[in-house]
């Protein structure tokens, strides 16, 4: 049989650093994503939370107002 | 005896004996010692039905390789009926590949989306794919896509390995096959001895605190279809493998799909496993199996472990260097992706170390992220080997 070193090696060596270079990519993704997402989350949340407290004290002020005298 | 009537007898031989042996030997294992039942139970029971002389299941030609036709050569006993689910299943790619749609509706990711750290210990742990790859092609033993179809054995993940020796070495898809499925059943017997070779007794009992970060819903949907993207993008090869590993993930953590996932990770998966082993069985007839090199491939796929194992744990130590909260590095180990098997090793090994350790959270993420890595590399050999 025919061996090739210099190809065989490069499989070897170019395959295993690509397999790392993928691998990082997608853990790159994965932080990336789950860093977004995390951030969007929190920040939906307070904006939630900030509306309620307005709300909140809207009715709070509204309720005054309605007080007779 | 009467002239007019033939039975088996007469035909058999030492090889087909040794190898009905071989099939009891596997039954023994799976079902007295529950080493990987769900498979070896089929594997063992397909060893015995193609060993039986004249009983026609599977029908091969006299050079070794497999015929095909369709119901009428059944009718006709020119092929039998494994022959049939071999040629449209196996050849095809079409029941590895569903197989994997069954595993990711059963796996969870959670684990490696909070820490996407594991994603590179999931690459270390493919060592002993490209170890094994150079030592079979070097050698002249095998041809390159034999050798690397053996290497991969390594990444101890049967779809992926299924579906490249199909591609690259279909004469060797047998005992490639059964290699692979009975070397995962041996990982918590492989991997500790290395463990503790490679570390320290003060490294393996380095605590970590129990719980990983909590992952949103909506993370674990994206996770998916980003991966898939991206790795179609980046190995295109690899994207049947990822894309049907990730297509059963969305049906899982969609949240809409459940009845989905439910029969993808039930009934679906079970049935295929029946198809899968009782056909991977059929193809070691003893002309077939009893060769030089089966042997080889059993001797080479333990090295493979072993660097693979390897791989993962001193990935794990390097990555120590550089952390300012220590892992512990039996988790890199675990990048060898024999889900769950290979975190439940790092888990005992750990605990022993230290009892307060609870390691199989941890351990899962590189597990999981083990078997990303094994589809990317079979991607990567047959976007690089000519076939």
């Amino acid at each position: 049989m025919d061996i090739d070193h210099g190809e065989g090696l490069k499989i070897a060596l170019g395959g295993y650093g690509i397999t790392f270079l993928v691998l990082i990519a997608l853990a790159l993704l994965a932080w990336l994503s789950g860093f977004i997402i995390q951030n969007a989350t929190r920040r939906s949340e307070r904006r939630a939370a900030k509306q309620a407290e307005m709300i909140a004290a809207q009715s709070k002020s509204e309720e005054k107002s309605a007080l007779p005298g | 005896m009467f002239g007019w009537y033939s039975s088996a007898f007469g035909e058999i031989s030492w090889q087909s004996i040794l190898m009905i042996a071989i099939g009891i030997l596997l039954l023994y294992l799976g079902i007295r010692r529950k080493m990987e039942p769900v498979l070896l139970v089929p594997i063992g029971f397909g060893v015995i039905l193609v060993n039986l002389p004249l009983a026609g299941i599977m029908v091969y030609n006299p050079d070794g390789s497999i015929p095909s036709g369709g119901f009428k050569e059944i009718a006709e006993g020119q092929i039998g009926v494994l022959n049939l689910i071999f040629n449209y299943g196996i050849a095809s790619e079409i029941i590895p590949l569903l197989i994997f749609l069954g595993v990711g509706a059963m796996i969870d990711f959670s684990p490696a989306v909070a820490r996407p750290i594991s994603f590179i210990f999931g690459a270390a742990a493919q060592l002993g794919v490209f170890v094994v790859f150079m030592i079979a092609y070097f050698t002249g033993w095998f041809n390159m896509g034999e050798a690397a179809s053996v290497g991969i054995i390594g990444g101890s993940d049967g779809p992926p390995t299924v579906f490249m020796a199909v591609k690259l070495a279909p004469e060797l898809l047998g005992p490639i096959t059964l290699v692979a499925y009975s070397y995962m059943a041996l990982v918590p017997i492989i991997q500790p001895p290395i463990m503790r070779l490679l570390t320290t007794k003060k490294e393996r009992a380095i605590y970590m605190k129990p719980q990983v970060r909590e992952v949103s819903n909506l993370e674990l949907i994206v996770f998916p279809v980003l991966v898939f993207v991206a790795s179609a993008l980046l190995v295109p090869k690899s994207a049947p493998l990822i894309g049907m590993l990730m297509f059963g993930n969305l049906l899982r953590v969609s949240g809409v799909t459940k009845r989905l996932a439910d029969a993808a990770g039930g009934v679906f998966i079970d049935v295929l496993t029946i198809l899968l082993g009782l056909t991977v069985g059929a193809l070691m007839p003893a002309a077939v199996f009893l060769k030089t090199d089966t042997l080889m491939i059993i001797g080479l796929a333990i090295v493979a472990f072993v660097f693979s194992t390897a791989g993962g744990l001193l990935m794990a130590k390097l990555a120590n260097l550089f952390l300012k909260e220590k892992i512990n590095p039996l988790i890199g180990a675990a990048g060898v992706s024999a889900v769950p098997m290979a975190a439940r090793v790092a888990q005992i090994e750990g605990q022993k170390a230290n009892p307060r350790n609870f390691l199989l959270m941890h351990a899962m993420g590189p597990n999981m992220a083990g078997a990303i890595a094994t589809s990317v590399v079979a991607g990567i050999f047959l976007g690089m080997i000519a076939h």
